[in-house]
């Protein structure tokens, strides 16, 4: 099985301030590993890092044996690393199909393009039949299949999804998740990153948790639930 | 009346050419936000490289009717496209986290460099130069109205360029990539669009539009010199201005508003026509004071 995605000891700043110290994870092939850490924690800042839009100043990231340190964003998607960023990121003046269709911009089949599109359009019968909708004026929800079915359009090996709940009401959350365990199901590795921390480890495997920049606890999703310590001080549930 | 038609139809001449020039300036923006002040003298260089290779076509005895007009927009456009992939390679895209300032200089500094060394290094380069007569000047009547033939072709090719434009950004791969980068160039690059590559493209092809509107404005007046970019490019960039340096069709309405108003200077005060120019930017300094984000807001349009 391929999807083994594994960061050793990157670091990464935005000028001085370092916003990730040495983080290493490993998202194992087939598994849905999750990343928990508090608002600000750098959680988007290593997702920025490991599709290479966020310079590492040390460590490195590989795929499959891969590394990919040294290709830029576009190359590493080559190499299937698929993205469904913090806040969908939809190109708002596109029309769904468009946006879509970027997703697809490294394949140069255009039946397998068709294919793929068939493809997202059966996993989400809504945004059939909203093919010409410019993205920008679509719902949250419907937004964030968008995003979810952009980054499947280039076949990736794993996927990198941010905050897939952020801004969804409760119902469309707990579709989210079901669709991101049948994306997984499907084959697809899964990094996922997340602040809402039951529902996140109700479907993960593994499971990190990261503050300041430092990875302060990693286990199976039941050790992870049962850190008592961890749950106290990182989200506060009593 | 016939005469006021001459001049709207003169005036729809230039306005394609002015957009042709505000077209380039908005791609630019759309994809690195930078403006690129260079531009106006690449648009010389694109007319200097179609006359000298009809000087060629010409010592080969290949000078013949339509393929010279072919040669010379082919030799423009190919200069153009080139130099303005390498001035993007070369300076613009290493000093993308600059200040817009700096870039803005920068590309002023290199637009100056051009023209002096067209002027100095071409032959007798200080001095306007004949362009070829690439198309036949004759007269021809539509209902007493007299129009020349040569600007009739002019303005089909600049609105058969513009269109075919809008048609590549709109409905080719190349295109999407360009709309994505415009639109979020980090997200573009996390769906694998090779953002680099895009950009030089996005300066190339902006830049042979430039080209090709040296060489339409070169066969309108009959002559170029080594400043011809200098005015084309400020007024290009205040059509894109005007437009809201945000869409292609807003870039166009801008080069046309230009030329209507120089238009109806003329008209108004035939005797002073040299003062179009000073009206037509009178006009725009006072549109941009009741419209701050030019005619066009950003927000209404779609960003390339
Ligand atoms: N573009 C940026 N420039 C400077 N600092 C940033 C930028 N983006 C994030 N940061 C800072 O980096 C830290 C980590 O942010 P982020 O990775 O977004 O955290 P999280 O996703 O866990 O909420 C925060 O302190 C944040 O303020
Ligand atoms: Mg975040």
């Amino acid at each position: 099985m391929t999807g083994n995605l594994e960061t050793k000891n990157i670091s990464a700043a935005y000028g001085n301030a370092q916003v990730l110290n040495g983080v290493s994870i490993v998202a194992r092939p087939g598994a849905i590993t999750c990343i928990l850490g508090a608002n600000g924690a750098g959680k988007t800042s290593l997702i920025r890092a490991i599709i290479g839009l966020l310079p590492t100043i040390d460590g490195s990231v590989e795929l499959d044996g891969t590394p990919l340190s040294s290709l830029r964003p576009h190359a590493r998607v080559a190499h299937g690393v698929g993205c469904v960023p913090e806040g969908r990121k939809l190109f708002p003046k596109m029309t769904v199909e468009e946006n879509l269709r970027v997703g697809a911009y490294l394949m140069q089949d255009k039946q397998l393009i068709q294919k793929r599109l068939t493809k997202v359009y059966e996993t989400f019968p809504r945004l059939a039949e909203r093919k010409q909708q410019f993205a920008g004026t679509m719902s949250g929800g419907e937004q964030a299949m968008v995003s979810i079915g952009r980054a499947l359009m280039s076949e990736p090996r794993i996927l990198l999804i941010d905050e897939p709940s952020l801004g969804l009401s409760p119902a469309l959350v707990r579709d989210s998740f079901a669709i991101i365990r049948d994306i997984n199901k499907s084959g697809i590795s899964i990094l996922l990153v997340e602040q809402n921390v039951r529902q996140t480890l109700a479907i993960a495997d593994y499971g990190y948790v990261i503050s300041q920049g430092k990875v302060v606890a990693r286990g199976t999703s039941e050790e992870l639930l049962n850190d008592e310590e961890m749950k106290r001080a990182y989200f506060g549930i009593q | 009346m016939a005469i006021l038609f001459e001049y709207l139809f003169n005036g729809a001449v230039l306005g394609i050419m002015y957009a042709l020039v505000a077209v380039g300036f908005t791609l630019f923006f759309g994809v690195l936000d930078i403006i690129k002040f260079s531009h106006g003298d690449v648009l010389t260089l694109g007319a200097f490289s179609g006359l000298v290779s009809f000087l060629a076509l010409q010592s080969l005895g290949l000078d013949l009717p339509v393929v010279g007009l072919v040669v010379v927009l082919a030799a423009a456009c190919i200069v153009t496209g080139a130099v303005g992939a390498l001035i993007g390679q070369a300076f613009i895209i290493p000093m993308r986290n600059a200040s817009g300032f700096n870039i803005l200089l920068m590309t002023l500094m290199i637009g100056t460099g051009i023209r002096e060394a067209i002027r100095l290094f071409y032959p007798n380069g200080a001095n306007p130069k004949a362009f070829p007569a690439l198309l036949p000047k004759t007269p021809i009547e539509i209902g007493g109205v007299f129009f020349r033939l040569d600007s009739i072709v002019l303005l089909g090719l600049g609105f058969g360029v513009i269109l075919l434009t809008n048609w590549l950004i709109r409905h080719t791969k190349l295109g999407l990539a360009i709309r994505a980068v415009a639109q979020d160039g980090d997200t573009a690059q996390a769906m694998g669009i090779p953002f680099k590559t895009i950009v030089l493209a996005t300066f190339a092809l902006g830049s042979a539009l430039a080209g090709i509107a040296g060489v339409m404005h070169g066969i309108y007046y009959s002559e170029i010199n080594f400043s011809v970019g200098l005015l084309l490019g400020v007024i290009g960039f205040s059509a894109a201005v005007v437009g809201g340096l945000g869409s292609i069709w807003g870039a166009i309405i801008g080069g046309f508003t230009f030329a209507a108003l120089q238009t109806l200077w003329v008209v108004v005060f035939p005797d002073a026509s040299g003062y179009r120019d000073v009206f037509a930017f009178t006009a725009i300094i006072i549109a941009m004071t009741i419209w701050p984000t030019g005619i066009i807001a950003e927000r209404y349009s779609e960003r390339v």
